[in-house]
């Protein structure tokens, strides 16, 4: 299927007064394709996974199962690697638990920058608060982008695990995670790779990345809420604890002792989201079979994202009074993300006034409370943003939307802003 | 009790505006209020879980039996709203003010407006001018 999107496949835009929803970097539109095989599962296939010696139970196992092979082969691994979590967050939150808390100890040193989403930054605070280790924080420039030589300066022989976002959720902007991690296997660490905002714009090789552990969500690209992956390098599945434990994930329990399975399946404890494992799997196959100009799958995502955030940007730098945070200052396009914004005015005022004209985009800190200080340190600007992201199903006359709505917006605020 | 009639008369006219035309009107409202002191833009006077920063100053008047409030917002849709609830109450009894029924936000069609984040920062600011209304009458 061609992109952009059509409409007509996307129930939530497939309206007479079509939405502009420029929130995607949050969440993604779900394509009719993705919530017919939900309903599908629900109506026709339903059954406890892992648990039934009946014919509907062992189908739902193997869609289940299915489903996780589908999502591991998208990213680029095996199907053992792969375990299915509530989304990013958890998936984080695993590695801190099962790993960091239990290797972890004082005089250990975890590097992550104050550029990260709060869901890759809390996970090691709180593994360092409770295991005495100590947070090293990257440098950034004054833009917000990773300093390269100043992180790789922090990387040293106490260094036992790096943490860092593969795309900033507000610059739009790929982090130099290969030179990061590359230095940090070189040191012994661990490597952990936030892919929630790149995974869904772009193809993703982890073997290249140097990356041990991986962790998306579905519905960042077009899939259901309530799942996501984290893959892991079998030589880190075999060091990692129990997270959870349950029904579903065990090997032998008695009163004395119990017993749990290995590798990716004890991460299955309690009844597993098997509907949602499904719907992921047909967002991935979704994905695989979009094109764009020559390329297809997750390469025309790349191509087509990056044609909309070039035409949104050029538009939007046009509008007097805009600061664009993403891309950074002196940075390039990268994808769909575009942040901004406009001297004297709160963005929560500009995202009523663009909603107001059907324009739906995200006002705040985005969940990076330390950029926004970061950016906000030495300038006027308030320690919030406005930003706007784009997916396959926005089409480049929703950016003309986006710019002529912040244009009003601005005019309207500017008539009212009391000096 | 009906709604105190400076209060009502908004109410009465937000609902029937189309959403954009009613953050034009938050804008008018926000440009009314100017008054704010300077020296009370403190932790004191600042209204917690705003997604803007919001201030609040409340005083009960002896003489007349009446409250008397000014307020302050950086963001100006959220002052709008401040500035509705000010001079929608300002002058009022203590009476009437404890007796106003958070309602009025739906019906003046505020809600949308206001579910930016997950604290209801109109119903806080509400909130804080009753407590002070309340106080009001405890005391007196």
């Amino acid at each position: 299927m061609m992109l952009p999107l059509p409409s007509s496949e996307i129930p939530l835009l497939n309206q007479d007064d079509r939405p502009c929803y420029l929130d995607s970097a949050a969440t993604t539109l779900k394509p009719r394709a993705v919530i017919d095989r939900i309903a599908k599962f629900y109506a026709e296939e339903n059954a406890p996974v892992h648990r039934g010696v009946y014919e509907l139970s062992q189908r739902a196992t193997d869609l289940y199962e299915q489903a996780r092979k589908t999502v591991a082969v998208f990213a680029g691994a095996d199907a053992g690697q792969l375990i299915f979590t509530k989304g990013t967050t958890e998936g984080l939150n695993i590695i801190a638990r099962a790993w960091a808390e239990e290797n972890l100890k004082v005089g250990d040193e975890i590097v992550v920058s104050p550029q990260e989403h709060h869901s890759n930054f809390t996970p090691w605070q709180e593994a360092a608060r409770r295991t005495g280790a100590t947070i090293r924080y990257a440098p950034l420039y004054p833009n917000g982008t990773l300093d390269l030589p100043g992180t790789l300066n922090l990387i040293g022989s106490k260094t036992r695990l790096v943490a860092m976002a593969h795309v900033s959720n507000v610059l739009g902007v790929e982090n130099p995670v290969g030179e990061v991690f590359t230095a940090a296997k070189a040191a012994g660490a661990l490597t952990v790779l936030d892919a929630a905002q790149s995974v869904p714009t772009r193809p993703v090789n982890m073997e290249e990345l140097q990356c041990d552990a991986l962790a998306f969500s579905a519905h960042k690209m077009l899939g259901p809420t309530g799942i996501g992956a984290l893959v892991v390098n079998p030589e880190l599945l075999d060091q990692m604890s129990t997270y959870q434990t349950g029904g579903g994930m065990i090997e032998q329990v008695s009163v004395e002792s119990s017993t749990y399975l290995s590798g990716a399946a004890q991460y299955d404890a309690g009844t597993p989201n098997a509907a949602g494992a499904v719907g992921f799997a047909a967002a991935c196959d979704h994905l695989n079979g979009v094109e764009y100009k020559n390329a297809t799958g997750m390469a025309a995502v790349a191509a087509y994202e990056l044609d909309w955030g070039k035409h949104a940007v050029e538009l939007i730098r046009s509008i007097e009074g805009v600061r664009l945070i993403g891309p950074p200052e002196g940075g390039e396009v990268e994808g769909g993300i575009v942040a901004l914004q406009i001297d004297g005015i709160h963005p929560h005022d500009l995202a009523v006034l663009l909603d107001a004209q059907g324009v739906m985009v995200r006002a705040g800190h985005h969940c990076t409370m330390p950029l926004h200080a970061h950016l906000s340190s030495g300038v006027k600007f308030p320690e919030t943003s406005l930003r706007a992201s784009a997916y396959i199903y926005n089409t480049l006359e929703d950016a003309e939307r986006l710019a002529d709505a912040l244009r009003f917006a601005h005019k309207a605020l500017n008539r009212t802003t009391v000096v | 009790m009906p709604l105190p009639p400076r209060l009502q008369q908004f109410v009465d006219e937000s609902a029937m505006l189309d959403k954009l035309t009613r953050s034009m009107l938050l804008l008018d409202y926000a440009a009314k209020l100017t008054d704010y002191p300077e020296d009370k833009k403190d932790n004191i006077h600042r209204v917690r879980g705003c997604t803007s920063l919001v201030y609040l100053d409340a005083n009960f008047d002896e003489a007349k039996g009446v409250m008397r409030y000014k307020g302050f917002a950086d963001a100006q849709i959220v002052k709008g709203m401040v500035a509705i609830l000010v001079n929608g109450l300002d002058g009022e009894t203590p009476e009437t003010i404890t007796a106003v029924d958070p309602a009025f936000i739906q019906e003046a069609g505020l809600g949308e407006a206001l579910s930016v984040t997950r604290q209801g920062g109109l119903a806080n600011i509400l909130q804080r001018m009753q407590n002070a209304a309340e106080a009001a009458l405890a005391r007196s």
